[in-house]
């Protein structure tokens, strides 16, 4: 019996697991049929690949200007966006929690990374990890990073 | 994914893996970011938005499992967030410091290959597309699935219909390159 | 951000049950209105106190599939798996006990052994024990190491408190009626008479449900220290069916000593179906706050998912 298509597409790309690609090479060396599908779907792939060209960036600069971001975000742990992700980090918690539970989760002072692992922790546990990563991306969406350390560094 | 309650945040080596990471992914995920948003200062705030979050996930002792799968996923939701808002009027990581972005915009509005820009044509979906540019930047289908929302299975499945679709195209004679069309009709060299 | 507040979806199922009890326990009242207004001239039809009810079964399995579902977002390796693998264990010995029990353990038409020609041979009889094994002692066992497990985590996250005199008392009340009843069977087994399996089926989950209301009343505390969030309203649901357990347990004992008038059936069949909803509420309350989580990235232009995780694929 033929393999699928998926299947094929599946060995071709090293995704189908070891027993199962064994078993379509054992295939292979007996089809003609599959191995010029096979043929296909890879000239097809090395093609496509072939054709996306990266696009012209300035690395260095661009890497320059994220740690520079970094090193401002470290040196004002009181900036507007920190307080605003602590904000909206603690309206996660009463969501899912409670208000009680801010109490238990944070701590005067909290720098907002800190607050953002314990939450995470939290919400990963009693909500699931993936559950957990969406609530994180809620809480990054949008955000400010800019907020009065932008505008002072402008 | 893990974590180790307690643990010093290692600030400065996750400084060295953004760094690491930056050099090699960058370009990729701008070249991702950018196909998906058609727009390349959106798809350069995509780009620094998710290095931005890395680094505070990271920070917050939060282990990362496949970070290349990690940053496209946060990339391709900031990417459609921004298109749900309709306008770019969300302020990147580039105005906090004042630089200009680094992406060279004029020549590169259209990073994406013409033989990518054409799959619309060919009617691939829009997921058969995400999923056909996402495999040519080497990404598993595990993080594929990840970025779109998808059973690694049904990753699969959609690349298998998009060759397909492809072929079909290839053969109505809908592409209008002609290389592309005797390379995909022809095979001309077969990778083991 | 704007939430989904209509009644589609897996993420609308604490209303589902809600309203649903709510009917039926609105219908069985005025049953009951009616029976007490005619001078209960008329028979009511209940369920025997061994056998589920068909609502209960059916409430039963909806536990069943949605503690599957949460099941299912907590990979290997997550602190909480244990606790939900031992409550999808609990709803599966409370379906499980359901449909043997309504199947095959009762002498009716549509069960296949009784035209096999198994009515008198015992089988039918075995099981229904069976169920009421599984739906009593080993569900009430799982709940327990599940409940434990939960504590284990609400103490790591600071939330552990210890329990009050309110607590104790409480427990107490189930621990003396767990005394109450080992104390009935034992005068019964010293006068002669013979106590039957179904009894000591009942006695053996009644220790268990000692512990069960216990932890109950730690997990109230923890709870009230959390607050009153989307999560720990299936908390709550826990807290309450467990104490429903027990106060129906107490109630359809006492009874019987103070009026033998009350339709006992109808009162077991009125007690098991919010019990049943109390325990469907709590992965139902959990799948509602996950589905809350991942919806707001779900929704995206030109029909592309956003990447969210598994539990919305």
């Amino acid at each position: 019996m033929h393999p699928r298509g998926a299947t094929l597409v599946a060995f071709c790309d090293a995704e189908g697991g070891v027993d199962r690609n064994r078993r379509i090479a054992k295939h292979l060396s007996k089809c003609e049929k599959c191995r010029n599908q096979l043929r296909r779907i890879q000239s097809e792939k090395d093609k496509l690949s072939a054709g996306a060209a990266i696009p012209a960036m300035d690395s260095k600069r661009g890497l320059a200007g994220m740690l520079s971001a970094i090193t401002a975000w470290q040196g004002s742990p009181t900036s507007g966006a920190a307080s605003e992700l602590k904000g909206r980090l603690r309206r996660q918690i009463e969501t899912y929690f409670g208000s009680p539970a801010v109490l238990a989760v944070e701590r005067p002072g909290i720098r907002a990374e800190e607050l953002l692992g314990k939450a995470s922790q939290i919400l990963e546990v009693f909500l699931g990890p993936n559950a957990a990563e969406a609530v994180r991306d809620d809480v990054f969406r949008g955000l400010d990073w800019a907020g009065p350390a932008g505008e002072t560094r402008r | 994914m893990d974590r180790s309650p307690g643990s010093p945040p290692l600030t400065a080596g996750i400084e060295q893996e953004i760094v690491d990471l930056y050099e090699r992914e960058a370009g990729a995920l701008l070249r991702y970011a950018g196909a998906l948003a058609d727009n390349q200062e959106t798809a350069y705030d995509a780009l620094q938005e998710a290095f931005f979050r890395f680094f505070l996930c990271r920070s917050a002792g939060q282990q990362i499992r496949s970070a290349k799968g990690w940053l496209f996923r946060v990339a391709h939701n900031y990417v459609l967030d921004q298109k749900k808002a309709g306008s770019r009027n969300e302020v990147g990581i580039e105005s906090l410091l004042n630089v200009p972005c680094p992406a060279h915009r004029p020549e590169a509005d259209s990073p994406i290959s013409d033989l990518l820009q054409g799959l619309r044509r060919m009617g691939l979906s829009p997921r058969e597309i995400e999923c056909v540019r996402l495999r040519t930047e080497d990404l598993r289908y595990e993080e594929i699935a990840g970025v779109l929302g998808l059973q690694a299975g049904t990753v699969g499945a959609l690349l298998a219909r998009a060759h397909g679709k492809i072929r079909k195209a290839v053969g109505n004679g809908v592409h209008k390159n002609r290389d592309f069309a005797q390379a995909v009709a022809g095979g001309k060299r077969y990778a083991s | 951000m704007t939430r989904k507040t209509s009644l589609e979806g897996i993420e609308s199922a604490p209303r589902w049950i809600v309203m649903f009890l709510g009917a039926y326990l609105v219908v069985d009242l005025l049953v009951f209105y009616l029976w007490s207004a005619a001078g209960q001239v008329f028979s009511i039809q209940g369920t025997t106190d061994s056998t589920s009810a068909l609502s209960v079964t059916g409430m039963a399995a909806v536990d069943l599939w949605l503690c599957l579902v949460v099941l299912r977002s907590f990979p290997a390796g997550a602190p909480l798996r244990p606790a939900w693998m031992l409550f999808t264990l609990a709803a599966a010995a409370r379906a499980a006990s359901g449909v043997l029990a309504q199947l095959l353990g009762t002498n009716w038409l549509l069960n296949p052994l009784v035209w096999a020609g198994h009515a008198r041979s015992g089988l039918i009889e075995q099981i229904r024990h069976c169920a009421l094994i599984a739906g009593g002692p080993v569900r009430l066992a799982l709940l327990a190491a599940a409940m434990l497990a939960v504590l284990r985590i609400m103490r790591r996250f600071g939330f552990w408190v210890r329990p009050s005199a309110t607590d104790w008392a409480m427990s107490g009340i189930v621990g003396l009626f767990t005394l109450c009843r080992f104390g009935e069977a034992g005068a019964a087994s010293l006068a002669g008479r013979p106590i039957g399996l179904e009894n000591w089926i009942s006695l053996a989950g009644l220790p268990i449900l000692c512990v069960l209301f216990l932890e109950a009343m730690l997990l109230r505390q923890s709870v009230i220290r959390m607050g009153n969030g989307l999560l720990t309203r299936g908390w709550v649901a826990l807290v309450c069916g467990i104490l429903l357990t027990g106060a129906g347990e107490v109630a359809l004992w006492v009874i019987p000593h103070y009026s033998q008038t009350l339709p006992l059936a109808m009162f077991g069949a009125l007690i098991q179906l919010p019990i049943a909803a109390a325990f469907a509420l709590v992965p139902a309350y959990q799948v509602a706050a996950q589905r809350r989580a991942i919806k707001p990235a779900s929704s995206s232009p030109e029909g592309l998912a956003a990447g969210v995780p598994a539990l919305a694929r």
